[in-house]
């Protein structure tokens, strides 16, 4: 039997969410931040979409799920529309499947009967001292997160964790279960990795004592954490992807009953800030200063950023739009220390008419022509696939995307100089297409079409399409992103000397750097040229 | 049980670790005919693997689209 209903997670449900579990990590509530992740704008907590979709259990099988399993593939967004399928899969097994993007971005399955006999805990005793629940996401030292790693701390959830949960519909699951269902949240988003941190997926299960009894571990072991007391362990980490596999006891009766857990979340690499030494900033105080002005639509952070800070340090005066991330434009001003007066950072929305116009205006009124333009704004790609359901979807992304591209381009096209250069940023992506990025790869082709038609609308132009390949950026701060990735500076610097070349040609041209040319000996090559 | 049934059971288990209680799989299997087999997925069972067999795989193994066939070569290949 399979059954099929629509579930749209709001935003206030993460907000209450948030509150009741205690899991605060900004991924979930703070836009600037969530817009410096790989998914660009807030997500719903794992945890969360699992209480919703248990809503589409009958309500007899809710109240007796006894374990669970969740698994994570994909980001599912407040607000946006998504399927649910329940499917009996044994007698006491059911299982549950949340659609969206064309994809399935969680999977449930539940176990229906009696608890788990409680086990005999055979952890290492604590020395850790019982930590008291966090306000604030911690940032985990990756270093420290061997195996072996243990924590005794406290927990409890809010009391409108209940109300939330009847209003998803998954009221009658044993509080227990749903309490374990925040905490698990909790202990990922906010404890262990904290701040940033992906979860994966867990298994749940609650524990008893037979008979309700008092729980005996017999001398020298560790008593079982009582109601408001939790235990995490680290059982195993991968410095590759960052993933951690976490045992974890949450207390829920005084006689030693407990809801345990695997947790299985990765610890995500936080985002490097451009280094102004590989960008070759120093140059630029006794170098060639006279390349006038350069813009680069979309550049407070990641590649953007490093490539505003090569153009500085190449002789460009640079002015920077950015919508996002005013964090992030206060630290690229700080990065160009010597060089800053000759940056300047406009926060502008590239996809609203007014906006761009104003900055166009800003730019005429001051009467000096640019010599350069980066067109770089860009959506981040959340994982899709192309079926039927998504295929309205994609060409919204690719409509949204290019918009970014197009405005600028159509108000800036008349300042720029005869001879100017435009950088039309692709992507490699478009010569290896990854799996999940079909929309991705589509407005990147997009991109390169309008730069065909611009060098053949204006020949005198040097019309650039840049194909940077996978760099570590915000994009790419996820499990496997990070694998193969070069550094968004090394790339930067490479395409910049390319930009600012005198014998670059009017026409088209396609930058595409091969491995071999971002080698760190031809980066420091660069900054000493 | 022989050597054989013990590490195709190790294998089925898994898979059902990191796919679903209940999922069955094939050599043939691969990420287009199993459902919720995606990029986290494969690094999930990577990872089990490698833990499970006591080996560590190529990167190559967490970014490329394998079979279960495939993935059984390659822990093989590593264990020996």
């Amino acid at each position: 039997m399979s059954a099929e209903r629509s579930l749209t997670i709001a935003g206030e449900d993460v907000e209450r969410f948030a509150a009741a579990s205690g899991d605060r990590n900004p991924l979930h509530l703070d836009p600037e931040f969530a817009a410096a992740s790989a998914f660009g704008t807030p997500i719903a907590h794992g945890a969360l979409v699992t209480v919703a979709m248990l809503g589409s259990l009958p309500i007899e099988t809710q109240a007796d799920v006894r374990s669970l399993q969740a698994s994570f593939a994909g980001a599912v967004l407040p607000g946006a529309p998504a399927t649910v399928s329940v499917e009996q899969r044994e007698s006491n097994i059911w299982e549950l499947r949340l659609r969206a993007r064309g994809k399935t971005l969680a999977r449930v399955a539940t176990r229906t009967g009696s608890a788990r006999a409680a086990k005999r805990d055979d952890s290492e005793a604590l020395a850790t001292p019982c930590r008291a629940m966090r306000v604030t996401p911690v940032e985990a030292d990756l270093a420290e997160l061997g195996v072996g790693y243990t924590l005794a701390g406290r927990y409890s959830s809010g009391a409108e964790l209940s109300a939330l949960a009847e209003r998803l519909g998954a009221g009658a699951l044993d509080p227990r279960l749903l309490e374990g269902l925040a905490w698990a949240s909790y202990t990922v988003g906010m404890e262990l990795p904290g701040l940033h941190s992906l979860l994966a997926g867990f298994t749940l299960a609650l524990e008893e004592q037979p008979d309700g009894t008092e729980r005996d571990d017999g001398p020298g072991a560790p008593r079982a954490p009582r109601p408001g007391e939790h235990r995490l362990s680290v059982r195993a980490y991968d410095e590759r992807t960052g993933q951690l596999t976490i045992a974890a006891t949450l207390g829920t009766q005084p006689n030693g009953d407990t809801v345990s857990a695997q947790i299985q979340c990765f610890a995500l690499p936080p985002t490097d800030a451009p280094d102004p030494a590989a960008l070759g900033l120093r140059r630029a105080a006794n170098g060639d200063r006279d390349r006038g002005l350069a813009l680069v639509a979309g550049g407070s952070r990641g590649f953007g950023a490093s490539l505003a800070l090569a153009l500085l340090g190449l002789g460009h005066e640079v002015e920077v739009a950015y919508s996002s991330s005013p964090t992030y434009a206060a630290q690229l001003q700080r990065l160009a220390a010597g060089e800053r007066s000759r940056l300047r950072l406009t926060r502008t929305d590239l996809g609203d008419p007014d906006e761009v116009a104003a900055l166009t205006d800003k730019l005429a009124r001051r009467g000096d022509p640019l010599s350069g333009l980066v067109l770089n704004a860009a959506l981040p790609p959340l994982a899709t696939s192309l079926t039927p359901h998504s295929a309205e979807e994609i060409p919204a992304y690719v409509a949204a995307s290019l918009r970014l591209v197009t405005l600028p381009l159509a108000s800036l096209l008349d300042l720029l100089d005869e001879h100017a250069w435009i950088a039309f940023c692709s992507s490699s992506a478009l010569t290896s297409p990854p799996r999940d990025w079909p929309h991705y790869v589509a407005t990147k082709a997009a991109i390169e079409g309008l730069a065909a038609w611009v060098a053949a609308t204006r020949p005198s132009l040097r019309t650039v399409v840049v194909r940077p390949p996978k760099m570590r950026t915000a994009m790419t701060s996820t499990p496997s992103g990070r694998i193969g990735a070069a550094s968004a500076d090394a790339v930067a610097v490479w395409i910049a000397e390319r930009l600012t070349d005198k014998e670059l040609q009017p026409g088209l041209t396609t930058l595409e750097p091969g491995p071999t040319a971002l080698q760190p000996q031809s980066i420091r090559e660069g900054a000493l040229a | 049980m022989s050597v054989d049934e013990q590490f195709e059971r190790d294998f089925q288990t898994v898979f059902e670790d990191v796919l679903g209680w209940g999922v069955v799989v094939g050599d043939e299997d691969s990420p287009k005919t199993l459902e919720g087999w995606d990029s986290l997925a494969q690094i999930r069972l990577v990872h089990e693997l490698e833990s499970r067999f006591g080996v560590r795989l190529p990167d190559s193994a967490l970014l490329e689209e394998q079979s279960v066939g495939s993935l059984k070569a390659i822990v093989l290949e590593h264990v020996c």
